[in-house]
């Protein structure tokens, strides 16, 4: 578990992470989701104590990072996966991070084929791709076998093989009941892998919701294709839906959820050849989020404290 | 509870063993060093006829062996530099924190490994050139023996500078997270503060000139011939002890104080 009470950095004047109270518990996927800038990676660094907090404190499993005896069997980070000397060979790399933590020289090896590098280990980590030293970061991280897990935009330069097999093994991490905090600026990525979301702006946590809540909170929409001409639009317009017009004789749909719109088509009839519900972009979540009206009902204590 | 020393100092050996850079260096340390102690001692033996009774009088049969070591003081300090300011440059350095948050312990334990490096090698360094040169002068019988007044001392003291540069081009990088701004001011405190000292300095005061690093390397090791812009060998003892506390406390500070 790792809980942060109004943690607050401040570089300079610019307020990188303000005020930001979560807890990130165990067994499920947590994702910290924001666009470039708005304090993922600060606040990251916070919790593992590489920056000091101006205000406020973070604690992991109940102590401050740096409080922690072998901090790497409590928890695995990879911060960025350039973050290596490429003269090194990516066994010795691993072999003295173990060495900090007293973990057994045997693991090295093991994290190496858990990552599909047992056949590189030997090599310097200069000549590595990104997806690579993407890898061996991931090894790192799982060096000593730590309940808790964070990985910074852990995606980021895979080749599609590799995003499947990392987005596997997240949530595997999960179901095992280890605590996983990702981030990412990308909503679709955390769609797929994120149980839990604390959405970043500015260095502000905007919201802190399940990933179904937040989806189904209706700032997605369903993207609908009838067979042929029909009066579908004028349909679901008609039942207070808000339809706008794709490419490919397509209909946003907003307003319905994909079995309402269902319901409508074959009550008059009409084939679907697509009913996709889609996420919303991280915009969409923005808009809807920052909404002043909507952020006005999402916060009901507001009207009482006036 | 604490988890310091063997499994950090382990680390960090490992940390320095692994990387291309300290072989290539301590090479290049080697070859600088009994090379040109014995080019020099060959030199000086070939010329030794046609020398004025006044060069004769400042020859030191010990210094003369020991001039690659300016060579191998560029090294050393390189050696300490590097091994920080790679971290910095990687980004390493945040892996090493996220590993060990205590970070005075981590910096104890990279100077105790690197400190411990260049004692070694530069003690057999010193002693390797020593008796290499030695073996040439003694073809004009100029050759001294470890037993004669001063010349332990000079060998011992060679290496043990080796060493104070060593941690002085670590603690530096550690200030400056930088590798070409440390390689610059260790440079420039090695080899121009002795000019520099002089400069300002009221004519016929060697107060502050002593305090130069170069002329507390000269201190250490004279034997036969003693500059008064040396200090005593005593003095210069303490000018290296004082370079070391001061940097090493200045490098604990900046590195427990500061964001990485």
């Amino acid at each position: 578990m790792i809980e942060a009470d109004e943690l607050t950095k401040t570089y300079g004047r610019r307020r990188a992470v303000d005020q930001l109270t979560f807890r990130i518990l165990p067994g499920r996927v947590t994702g910290f989701l924001g666009p470039n800038g708005a304090g993922k990676s600060t606040a990251i660094r916070l919790i593992l104590g590489l920056d000091s907090p101006t205000h406020g404190r973070v604690r992991v499993d109940g102590r401050p990072y740096r409080g922690l005896d072998r901090p790497l069997r409590q928890v695995g980070a990879l911060l960025d996966a350039n973050a290596v000397h490429g003269g090194r060979r990516a066994r010795d790399h691993l072999r003295w991070l173990a060495q900090t933590n007293d973990i057994p020289h045997g693991r090295v090896a093991e994290v190496l084929r858990l990552t599909g590098l047992a056949e590189v280990g030997h090599r310097r980590v200069g000549g590595f791709s990104l997806g690579m030293k993407q890898r061996l970061g991931i090894a790192a991280a799982l060096l000593g076998d730590p309940q808790i897990l964070i990985f910074d935009e852990p995606v980021n330069g895979l080749d599609p093989d590799g995003v499947h097999w990392i987005r596997g093994l997240i949530r595997s991490l999960a179901a095992e009941g280890r605590t996983v905090l990702i981030s990412s600026h990308l909503m679709s990525e955390m769609q797929l892998t994120a149980d839990h979301v604390l959405i970043l702006a500015r260095g502000r946590l905007l919201s802190d919701s399940g990933m179904a809540e937040l989806v189904r909170s209706g700032c997605g929409d369903v993207l609908v294709r009838a067979a042929g001409d029909t009066p579908l639009a004028a349909l679901l317009t008609a039942r207070g839906a808000t339809v706008a017009p794709e490419p490919g004789q397509g209909l946003a749909v907003t307003g319905l959820d994909p079995g309402e719109i269902a319901a409508v088509a074959a009550t008059h009839g009409i084939a679907l050849v697509e009913l996709t519900p889609r996420a919303p972009s991280l915009e969409e979540v923005f808009r809807r989020i920052t909404d002043p009206e909507l952020q006005y009902r999402a916060e009901p204590h507001r009207e009482d404290a006036r | 509870m604490t988890l310091f020393p063997t499994s950090l100092v382990a680390a960090e050996w490992t940390k320095l063993r692994s990387v291309r850079s300290t072989p290539l260096i301590l090479a290049v340390a080697t070859v600088a060093t009994i090379g040109i102690a014995v080019f020099q001692a060959r030199s000086t033996v070939g010329a030794w006829d046609g020398w004025a009774a006044r060069a004769r009088a400042e020859f030191d049969p010990v210094f003369t062996t020991l001039t690659g070591f300016q060579v191998a003081q560029l090294a050393f300090g390189l050696l300490g530099i590097l091994a920080v300011t790679t971290e910095y440059g990687t980004g390493t350095i945040r892996s090493t924190f996220a590993a060990a948050p205590r970070r005075g312990q981590v910096l104890a334990a990279k100077l105790l490994v690197l400190g411990a490096v260049a004692l070694v090698v530069g003690e057999a360094l010193a002693f390797a050139a020593f008796f290499a040169g030695q073996c040439v002068l003694a073809g004009k019988h100029l050759d001294v023996t470890l037993g004669d007044p001063n010349v332990l001392r000079a060998v011992l003291g060679q290496g043990f500078y080796l060493g104070t540069v060593t941690i002085l081009g670590a603690a530096i990088g550690t200030l400056l997270r930088h590798t070409a701004g440390a390689i610059a001011l260790t440079t420039g405190l090695l080899f121009l503060s002795t000019m520099v000292f002089k400069a300002i300095s009221p004519d016929g005061s060697t107060a502050l000139i002593h305090w130069a690093p170069a002329a507390a390397a000269e201190g250490l090791t004279w034997t036969t011939f003693h500059d008064p812009d040396w200090p005593t060998a005593g003095f210069a003892l303490v000018v290296c002890l004082t370079y070391l506390t001061v940097s090493v406390t200045a490098a604990a500070w900046r590195l427990t104080h500061h964001d990485v």
